[in-house]
């Protein structure tokens, strides 16, 4: 009783004092912060569109079509006159949550699988691990593409298809930390106390192998909202007249030569975004990075 | 034997201070160690993990990594010249052909996408004018030397085991016969055998070659085999130094004291192992007065106060410690009370009791 | 190292299996009728049927499956478009070489830079160099590639008419597709370059060259570098076949007659052979590159092509 006591108090300490020296030091990168802020303002900008944005984004203005940007339209006007930057605004409630749910779907999917091939090993491991080079010999949008043209358009279906592509990357991670963890003498600690294996890798090992998961799940979301965009661009996944930021970029093309802001801001913020994140990431990676002193 | 004494020293490193950044915390490695070396002679720092030993000694050779490591002050006078004010450029004339270095963990040392043979001939090439034939048959004789058949020369380290990578390592190191040898802990990593295969091998090297050596390690059964002068280094400092049978025999500081009581003696006196109680102070927040202070059994106020200077204690035996010094030796020393001491003045003095212990444990050895 | 080769060709066959198993089912579940969308809209329901019966749509999933491997297996036939009714693979082959050029260039400008940009980065860590560097390859991951193109083609093409927007007929109308794409390359190689390159800086065997006495530069680009190597070049390999995948992007910006636009078109009109013989065709080469890359290692590092054929050594101890 006591030795399987001992192991959990000390790996709780030791996740508590971690959580708080990785805040502590994501605070102190000021670029991740900022990177995080500027993530969360975008996120803010979605949520409360209704309130923020100066027009309605359906809401045509047929007298003033293709207008360039002035004060009244800070970004200017589409081609029936819609404001852009509302569009913009209201547009991050599908980017983003295009960006954040395929990743929370593949991270859903893509972790316990990873887990149960690296802990249990052998077949099941060949198995899943062989499922999985399967959907990576297919160049990641080159699937996208090919789901979502079965999935059909909408934001659910971009997700989905989204999801599936980026969830191998996930199983692969997992499954390589738990590989590395698996040996460690916490874990054989608690498989000789009895504890059932869907316990033990809760409790034990999952835990133990969030770090590199967590990294990789914020790039994946800027890499989301990229691919989403790729998709709505070409005219699958989301499509227009949703104001979604690619999609708003596949029509823009059309009047790209005279009418350069209709491609130019939702590039810019499709770019923002991407990049405050990455940032976050890099930043992220940085503070669970043990051998990262300071 | 006067015109040696009046000569400069060999090696001669005077008031060495070195600081690493990181973070905003400074780490003193490194606190005004000062020692000196004479041709042919073999010195050991000797101390715990962390104590500044490598520090010390890659300062020689100027590889600190800078950031985050920098060099605060001090002068490193080998052969008369003085290395830290150097330029880049001639220091590189200097690394691996006067003055050479054997890294600790052998399996790490060598380049993995390199031959043997080509890492060692990189280091002849650099600083002898050899045709690459020339230097092939000098890589080829250098492997011999150090008992690797010459065929192995187109082979990679994984091929290698641990002892014959430091093999390699030592041969690389001896390729254009340095004058000073730096070895640091060159036997750690690995199995106890080969430990004395390569030891022995060193000795008998270092003879052939007349090179001098500073041998870190803290293993003391290697500083009784190959060293003939001792450094014990703590916290950056070094807090005594002497001649080694004198300091084997008579170890004054009580650090040295505790590091002979926590190794196993062979002849069994001792039934239980007297560990050194507590851990080193953090080098970024060292204590007041002597470092050893927090640990020791005989510290009292004065101790902690103010910082305590390396004395001589007997001729050559040099001691950072007031109790010791007060207790084992009724001499007193004034007039050096405020000031440390110029040590290479003090060593070129006719050393009595020094040298015999020297001749005696060299007579011992032979016999051996 | 043959008897490696072997067997990683011979893992392939069954990952190419499972390749075209994936996307068979994906088409299978596509809606949409492509008989019905072949005819005209006054077809009558039994001319459908007909049609259907025809192009094997009614046979069951397996056996249109076996069907399709035998032929692609055994003829080299991946079927015909159901657009132009032309041979699936005559098409494609007429139209890779376009898709290879654009990826080989931008990848090979992604590597021009992102190399040189990586190393410079980990040697100079913390410095300016270092920040200027890394805000660079930071703008470059970030970017939507498509979205450069455009602006590139806005701001080259349409502006100051320096280059063509569109098209393919010959080297200038190369060069902002592949600059568009390459972007995302220099971040994401200099990214990694940096980081491999800080690991191998701290390694003991660069500390022993610089107490060698080798000069600088040298410790970094003949020590470090070959060492540093190993993850660049996967990263290179990856990106190549995505880039093959992922080149109906740009190949539609600039309207380039590469795989990546077949295969867009094939999608919209429901094209099943053109779209499962374009993935599978790039899987084939994507599959190819990744071996490449890992033959590759081999010949940088020692200990890699010892693992490689100890196998072989095993075998034949077994033998004898």
């Amino acid at each position: 009783m006591a030795d399987q006591i001992k192991p959990k108090e000390k790996s709780g300490k030791k996740k508590e004092s971690m959580l708080r020296i990785t805040l502590r030091r994501l605070l102190k990168n000021k670029l991740a912060a900022a990177g995080f802020l500027v993530f969360l303002l975008f996120v803010l900008m979605a949520v409360f569109a209704p309130l923020i944005a100066p027009y309605d984004y359906t809401e045509q203005n047929l007298y003033q079509t293709l207008a360039g940007p002035s004060a009244e339209h800070l970004c200017g006007t589409d081609e029936v006159g819609r404001d852009i930057l509302s569009r913009l605004i209201y547009g991050g409630r599908y980017s983003l949550q295009i960006g954040v749910l395929s990743v929370v779907l593949a991270a859903g999917i893509g972790i316990p699988l990873g887990a149960i091939a690296g802990f249990y090993g052998k077949r099941m491991d060949d198995l899943l691990m062989r499922l999985m080079d399967v959907f990576q010999a297919i160049p990641n949008l080159m699937l996208a593409i090919a789901l979502s043209a079965t999935l059909g358009a909408g934001v659910g279906n971009c997700i989905l298809a989204l999801g599936i592509t980026s969830m191998p990357a996930f199983a692969r991670m997992t499954r390589a930390s738990i590989l590395n963890i698996r040996g460690m003498e916490y874990v054989e600690a608690a498989k000789s106390t009895n504890s059932n294996d869907f316990h033990t890798i809760v409790r034990h090992v999952l835990p133990n192998a969030m770090a590199p998961l967590l990294v990789q799940s914020t790039m994946n979301v800027a890499t989301a909202i990229l691919n989403a965009a790729a998709l709505s661009f070409i005219g699958l996944g989301v499509q227009p007249p949703l104001p979604e930021w690619g999609a708003m970029l596949s029509i823009g093309r059309t009047y790209i030569r005279d009418h350069w802001h209709m491609c130019v801001f939702p590039g810019l913020t499709i770019f923002l975004n991407v990049m405050a994140l990455n940032v976050f990431g890099d930043g992220l990676r940085d503070a669970l990075d043990p051998r990262m002193k300071s | 034997m006067e015109e040696t004494e009046r000569m400069e020293p060999f090696l001669k490193v005077e008031d060495l201070t070195v600081q690493y950044t990181a973070g905003g915390e400074v780490i003193k490695a490194v606190n005004k160690v000062s020692f000196t070396l004479s041709k042919g002679e073999t010195i050991g720092l000797v101390g715990e993990t962390g104590a500044g030993k490598t520090t010390i000694v890659k300062s020689i050779l100027r590889i600190l990594p800078d950031p985050p490591a920098k060099i605060k002050s001090g002068t490193i006078t080998f052969k008369g010249q003085e290395l830290l004010s150097l330029s880049e450029h001639q220091m590189r004339k200097i690394r691996g052909s006067q003055i050479s270095m054997i890294f600790q963990d052998p399996m790490t040392a060598l380049n993995p996408v390199f031959t043997v043979g080509e890492q060692i001939l990189e280091a002849l090439r650099l600083h002898r004018k050899m045709s690459k034939k020339e230097a092939y048959t000098k890589v080829c004789e250098m492997l011999e030397m150090v008992g690797i058949p010459a065929e192995r020369y187109g082979e990679y380290p994984h091929q290698f085991s641990g002892g014959m990578k430091q093999r390699v390592v030592i041969a690389m190191a001896l390729s254009c016969n340095p004058a000073l040898l730096l070895a640091d802990e060159p036997t750690t990593a690995l199995d106890v055998t080969i430990q004395a295969q390569v030891l022995h091998m060193m000795n008998r090297l270092k003879k052939e070659l007349g090179t001098s050596v500073i041998m870190i390690t803290h293993d003391l059964g290697i500083v009784a085999e190959v060293c003939d002068r001792v450094a014990v280094v703590y916290a950056g400092e070094i807090v005594e130094m002497g001649d080694k049978v004198h300091l084997f025999d008579h170890g004054l500081h009580p650090y040295t004291e505790g590091l002979f009581h926590s190794i196993p003696s062979l002849t069994g006196d001792e039934t239980r192992l007297k560990p050194i109680k507590g851990l080193p102070p953090n080098p970024a927040d060292l204590p007041k007065g002597c470092k050893f202070a927090p640990r020791c059994p005989y510290a009292s106020e004065v101790c902690r106060e103010a910082p305590v200077l390396l004395r001589e204690a007997e001729p050559g035996h040099f001691v950072r410690c007031i109790k010791k010094l007060a207790a084992d030796i009724k001499t007193d020393m004034t007039g050096k009370k405020d000031k440390g001491i110029d040590i290479a003045a003090a060593e070129n003095r006719p050393q009595g009791s020094a040298t015999d212990f020297i001749k005696r444990s060299r007579a011992a050895r032979e016999v051996e | 190292m043959i008897r490696y080769i072997l067997k990683r060709l011979f893992t392939m066959i069954f990952v190419l299996l499972g390749v075209t198993l994936l996307i068979f089912t994906i088409m299978w579940y596509c809606p949409g009728d492509p008989a019905r969308s072949l005819l005209s809209d006054d077809a009558t329901e039994e001319q459908i049927e007909e049609l259907r019966e025809e192009m094997g749509l009614n046979e069951p999933f397996f056996v249109q499956f076996f069907d399709y491997v035998v032929k692609a297996v055994v003829h080299h036939d991946l079927g015909e478009s159901y657009q132009t009714k032309i041979d699936v693979s005559t098409e494609i082959i007429q139209r890779f070489p376009n898709t290879v050029k654009v990826a080989t260039l931008a990848v090979f400008i992604a590597a021009l830079f992102g190399i040189p940009l990586g190393v410079i980065a980990a040697v100079n860590q913390s410095t300016w160099k270092d920040n200027t560097a890394m805000a660079v390859s930071l703008v470059g991951v970030s970017m939507p590639g498509f979205w450069f193109g455009l602006m590139l083609s806005l701001l080259f093409a349409l502006k100051l008419r320096w280059l063509p927007a569109s098209g393919f007929a010959g080297p200038k109308y190369l060069i902002l597709p592949c600059v568009a794409i390459g972007i995302g390359g220099v971040g994401m190689i200099s990214r990694q370059m940096r980081s491999s390159m800080l690991e191998v800086i701290r390694q003991d065997y660069v500390v022993t060259a610089r107490a060698k006495g080798q000069v600088e530069w040298k410790v970094i680009y003949v020590h470090a570098f070959r060492n540093s190597l190993i993850p660049v070049i996967t990263q290179i390999g990856s990106m190549f076949g995505h880039q093959l995948g992922g080149a109906m992007v740009a190949e539609t910006v600039f309207s380039i007659p590469g795989l990546g636009t077949y295969m867009v078109n094939a999608i919209k009109a429901r094209d099943y052979p053109a779209v499962r013989g374009s993935v599978l065709y790039v899987a084939l080469v994507f599959a190819l590159v990744m071996l490449a890359v890992d033959l590759l290692y081999a010949f940088i590092d020692p200990r890699i092509k010892a693992q490689y054929s100890n196998k072989k050594k095993r075998g034949g101890k077994k033998i004898g």
